[in-house]
């Protein structure tokens, strides 16, 4: 602490004056002749020790407000460093950068690293010179920019300061500096700077460029996270399916755990909850690369009719957000399917179903498969299916039909592919019911004007031979359909599939309960599906059946072998079973999208965030199924989803709720390396000393100080004054 | 001045000590105080409690003619009423404190000089009822004594006695309980004028309060009344030893000689703690005197002393059943 008019303080001896004014200063007394002397003596001696105590705090403080006036005038002041580099000083257009990532949150002491770097922001604010514009922008990937524009107000990024808040999403600096640097494209000064405010943690730096580039804005990156802690743990992936030997509701949940810095090996408590209840409890033992699995086993209660929020937790740390993970499971989903076998082989790989059996198989979720010849058929083995497989089969008997029918009426799944023994007229008479569309003649691909019947395109493994036969293609897909979600934007795993032969569909009426969900090149549909909704609303889930027109087997197609093979058998017996499309999807990570569909039998559909907060999306009467994207995904936790019907009832649909988790990036604390951090250095310079005057506190205290005085005085008074 | 004989009150309302201070002589002032404590009541003027019967006495005007003896008259055909034992001669010793504390005054009159107003007016009623009345006025030691007599210039001499009394010295009550116990051999009416103060040693800041101090003067007050005597303090404080009512700061300095304490300090200070002290003091005294069937009345000096023998006498003649 300094003084600027250190030689006021003379008048320091004016804290005396009370003290002799106490001591010397005393009026004279008026003597009285008394008779009660007795009277008098006790009742000093009762309040002595209250008056004694009242005359010393009189005395401080009369002492202390004297000593205060001189000390004032002396004008105290502290120097401190201001949290604003030096740069910040000249006139500049500048961009406040800040990182509002998850690894924000960590805490550093007493405050969180987002709370330093707005305290830091708000000090360059207040720090630029009045012609200085200046904006701010945030770092994480999809936030809306809080001040985008240039600006001399800089009470309004102030304002915007005060309000923004750190989100859980990961952080792009690539894109944030590229963004920052188009807002300083137009600048009026010359001086262009951006001023970073991060933790410094690695993740988000990959793609930047540490080496400043030549007329470009000058990056200056302020780190709130130097004192921090390199350590962290955290619960990077968790994994829960259907364990059917545990019996209904059984499920395996695998946990995995990285450590960073000093106390990466050892063990660490882990805790399995569900639905918010702690279940279990272990212990998870870290290896010397900071890495551990857990794997828990637990039966649900399969009563409900909703998904259990499944999740795992370890101790909390400077760095909570990821200390915990949690995934949505629905219990009992585990399809049974029935397949069909119209052209069983006794070489395995040639058989038709072989290649449909291996992609079943990774469907997961404890999937029971049975497969049979046609004779085999019977009411029995149909009872209580999800989806029948029936592949090539060449004739369809009458009562093998029957059954067909009544387990789609009854809200039952069908795929039909076709083959070589397939004989569409009987298909056509029998099963006609149930068919998307009547089959038609075989087909067999030739060679287009253009096309190399033998031009070896697409994916080919290693090893395999190739067709030469002329082949058709698929069409583009069209993602939106709930069936191709899970495909790549150019029908990555399909477009290469090679289909050399195929039937065609007859044409049949336009309804809205049939769709054609792929189809070939020639535009001859290739997989189309049929719907039978239930005879009374709500009666239970609508029939669906899907017809290939080709085969599931190697003969007419290379399509099995594709890697759009796996998914689409996945998809089609998830959208077959009603199970909701696409499992893994019931959890995705902060900042990812989420795709929703608003049904034929819902108008409205709501999404209630972890916050509370609600999201609402509404569907036309007339329009099809609502197809959105749901991009909110902000916070980790449970996202859970109403719907309502045509009728206005609000419902919950357990089957669609979500649950987002914290991105694993985030957890990882290690620091972007010296030489990128030295890179900037040059930026960075000590930050610039200034005075903070303490006179206006002390004249405060002062006020205060007299004010007490005098309300104990009067108090006092008033307490002792007869009426 | 009003006329002696004349009341300076309107219709006998009971004087104030300043305005019997301005009164001519102590006679004056001892009728006037009856008169307004007699405003009323029942004009009987009789202290006495018919207890035993001891004589006859012939009639005059002004006895009470329901005490006539109506066999007598039958018998001597001559008037005698009835006299009983405490009646026929009650003695009265009517005891001063007159030490230097009964000299205080801050407003109205001093303790002593509303001792005297009352002793005055009740050595002119005992007089009147031709009963023997003594004066003893007293500090450390007995400085005046008069035995009680029932001869006609008794009450003549008694109020001369208190006209010329002035405070001073230092109290010694006990001792002058200890002389009046050995003077008066028959039962006797004691009445006692005093402030009290440095009676009692001095109570404990914890002291309980249900546990009645006994310093020698209650002791003696106490051995008084066990021996049949009807004892009656009367309890005179100026108002300014109720409520401390000095404002600044003042240095109280002891009014008895050879008393040297002093107190300086800001009577703001002490106003609350003085009041209960104060309060506490006359509760203990009350108590002690309630313990010792003796009776107890306080008076402040500004509260006229008509008033407060307007409740002595009445609570007397209800207590003989003649009020």
């Amino acid at each position: 602490m300094g003084l600027l008019a250190p030689s006021l303080l003379l008048g320091l001896i004016a804290a005396a004056i009370p003290y002799l004014v106490h001591r010397i200063g005393k009026r004279t007394p008026r003597p009285v002749l008394f008779a009660a002397m007795q009277l008098l003596s006790e009742a000093q001696r009762r309040v002595r020790a209250r008056t004694r105590i009242r005359e010393i705090a009189l005395l401080v403080l009369r002492t202390a407000a004297a000593a205060a006036l001189p000390f004032i005038f002396s004008r105290p002041f502290i120097e401190r460093e201001t949290l604003a580099p030096q740069v910040s000083l000249a006139p500049q257009s500048a961009v406040i950068l800040l990182d509002d990532s998850a690894s924000m949150r960590r805490k550093i002491g007493r405050l969180t690293s987002w709370e330093r770097a707005i305290e830091r922001a708000q000090e360059i604010v207040r720090q630029l010179s009045p012609e200085s514009a200046v904006a701010l922008v945030l770092a994480t990937v999809e936030t809306p920019t809080p001040a985008g524009d240039l600006t001399l107000e800089h009470t309004r990024i102030e304002a915007a300061l005060a309000t923004t808040e750190v989100s859980a999403r990961p952080v792009d600096f690539s894109r944030a500096i590229a963004r920052a640097q188009a807002l300083l494209a137009n600048a009026s000064h010359n001086e262009r700077r951006i001023y970073v405010i991060t933790d410094n943690q690695a993740s988000g730096w990959e793609n930047v460029d540490p080496k400043p580039v030549e007329g470009s804005p000058t990056v200056t990156v302020l780190d709130v996270g130097k004192t921090s802690a390199t350590d962290n743990r955290a619960i990077v992936g968790l994994e829960t399916i259907a364990e059917p030997e545990l019996g209904p509701g059984g499920i395996a949940v695998t946990a995995e755990v990285a450590a960073w810095g000093d106390s990466i090996e050892g063990k660490l408590p882990i805790t399995l909850f569900v639905d918010g209840r702690a279940v279990t409890q272990g212990v998870v033992e870290l290896s010397s690369d900071g890495r551990g699995r857990k794997k828990f086993v637990h039966v649900l209660p399969t009563d409900g009719d909703g998904a259990h929020q499944v999740g795992v937790e370890i101790p909390a740390d400077a760095f909570p957000l990821d200390d915990r993970r949690i995934t949505s499971f629905m219990p009992g989903q585990a399809p049974r399917i029935l397949i069909v076998n119209g052209d069983p082989r006794t070489e395995k790989t040639e058989d038709e179903t072989f290649f449909l059996e291996s992609a079943l198989q990774t469907v997961g979720g404890g999937v029971s498969i049975d497969t049979i010849l046609l004779d085999d058929v019977s009411a029995e083995l149909m009872h209580n299916r999800d989806v029948v497989f029936v592949a090539n089969v060449a004739t369809p008997t009458n009562d093998f039909a029957r059954l067909l029918i009544e387990h789609v009426k009854r809200g039952g799944g069908l795929f039909l592919s076709l083959g070589e023994k397939v004989s569409a007229e009987q298909w056509n008479l029998e099963l006609g019911p149930v068919l998307p569309q009547p089959i038609g003649l075989q087909r067999t691909a030739s060679a287009l004007p253009g096309h190399n019947a033998s031009a070896r395109t697409g994916y080919v493994a290693e090893g395999e031979l190739v067709d030469d036969r002329p082949a058709e293609r698929f069409a583009p897909i069209d993602r939106q359909h709930p069936l191709l979600g899970t495909f790549g934007a150019d029908g990555e795993g399909l477009s290469s599939t090679r289909i050399y032969k195929y039937f065609l569909l007859e044409p049949a009426p336009e309804t809205e309960h049939r769709e054609v969900i792929l189809s070939y090149e020639t535009g001859a549909p290739a997989l189309v599906e049929r719907t039978f909704p239930p005879a009374s609303a709500g009666a239970h889930d609508p029939g669906r059946v899907l017809l290939l027109s080709t085969t599931l087997d190697r003969e007419w197609t290379d399509l099995p072998i594709r890697p759009g093979f796996l998914p689409l058998v996945a998809e089609s017996v998830r959208r077959l079973s009603g199970a909701p499309s696409g499992g893994e999807t019931r959890s995705v990570l902060v900042g990812q999208p989420r795709p929703i569909t608003i049904g034929r039998k819902h108008l409205r559909l709501e999404i209630e965030k972890p916050n509370r907060q609600v999201w609402i999306a509404r569907r036309g009467i007339n329009d099809p199924d609502k197809k959105l994207t749901f991009t909110e995904t902000d916070e980790p936790g449970t996202y859970r989803v109403r719907a309502s019907s045509t009728d206005n009832t609000l419902a919950r649909l357990p089957v669609e709720d979500f649950v987002v988790n914290l991105d694993p990036r985030e957890s990882n604390p290690t620091r972007r390396n010296d030489s990128a951090v030295a890179a900037n250095a040059a930026n960075d310079q000590p930050a610039p000393r200034y005075k903070m005057p303490l006179w206006h506190n002390l004249g405060a205290a002062l006020i205060l100080l007299v004010l007490a005085e005098s309300v104990f005085s009067l108090v006092r008074r008033k307490r002792l004054t007869p009426v | 001045m009003p006329m002696p004989g004349a009341s300076p009150g309107s219709a006998n309302q009971p004087v104030s000590p300043a305005e019997l201070a301005r009164l001519a002589t102590m006679a004056v002032r001892a009728r006037i105080i009856i008169e307004g404590a007699y405003a009323g009541l029942h004009h009987n003027p009789r202290l006495g409690t018919a207890i035993e019967f001891s004589e006859h006495k012939e009639y005059a005007p002004g006895d009470d003619i329901r005490r006539i003896d109506w066999k007598a008259v039958g018998r001597q055909d001559r008037y005698y009423i009835k006299r009983f034992e405490d009646e026929s001669e009650m003695r009265t010793f009517l005891l001063l404190d007159a030490s230097a504390s009964m000299g205080y005054k801050n407003r109205g009159v001093s303790k002593l000089t509303y001792a005297t107003y009352l002793a005055a007016a009740l050595a002119y009623l005992l007089g009147k009822q031709g009963d023997p009345a003594g004066l003893c006025l007293h500090d450390t030691a007995m400085r005046n004594y008069l035995p009680p007599s029932g001869r006609a210039g008794q009450v003549r001499d008694m109020l001369q006695l208190l006209e010329g009394v002035k405070p001073s010295g230092n109290t010694d009550m006990g001792r002058a309980l200890e002389r009046i116990g050995d003077l008066a051999e028959r039962k006797s009416l004691i009445l006692i004028f005093s402030d009290l103060l440095d009676l009692e040693p001095p109570v404990q800041g914890n002291a309980n309060r249900n546990t009645v101090s006994t310093g020698p003067a209650a002791e003696h007050l106490a051995q008084l009344r066990q021996r049949g005597h009807d004892v009656v303090v009367f309890h005179l404080l100026d108002p300014d030893e109720v409520e401390l009512p000095f404002e600044d700061l003042t240095e109280f300095l002891a009014v008895e000689p050879g008393d040297t304490r002093t107190l300086l300090c800001e009577p703001d200070d002490l106003r609350e703690a003085f009041a209960q002290a104060s309060l506490d003091f006359r509760d203990r005294w009350r108590r002690a005197c309630v313990q010792a069937r003796i009776e107890y009345r306080f008076a402040s000096t500004l509260e006229p002393p008509g008033n407060l023998l307007r409740a002595f006498i009445g609570q007397r003649q209800r207590r003989s059943g003649q009020g």
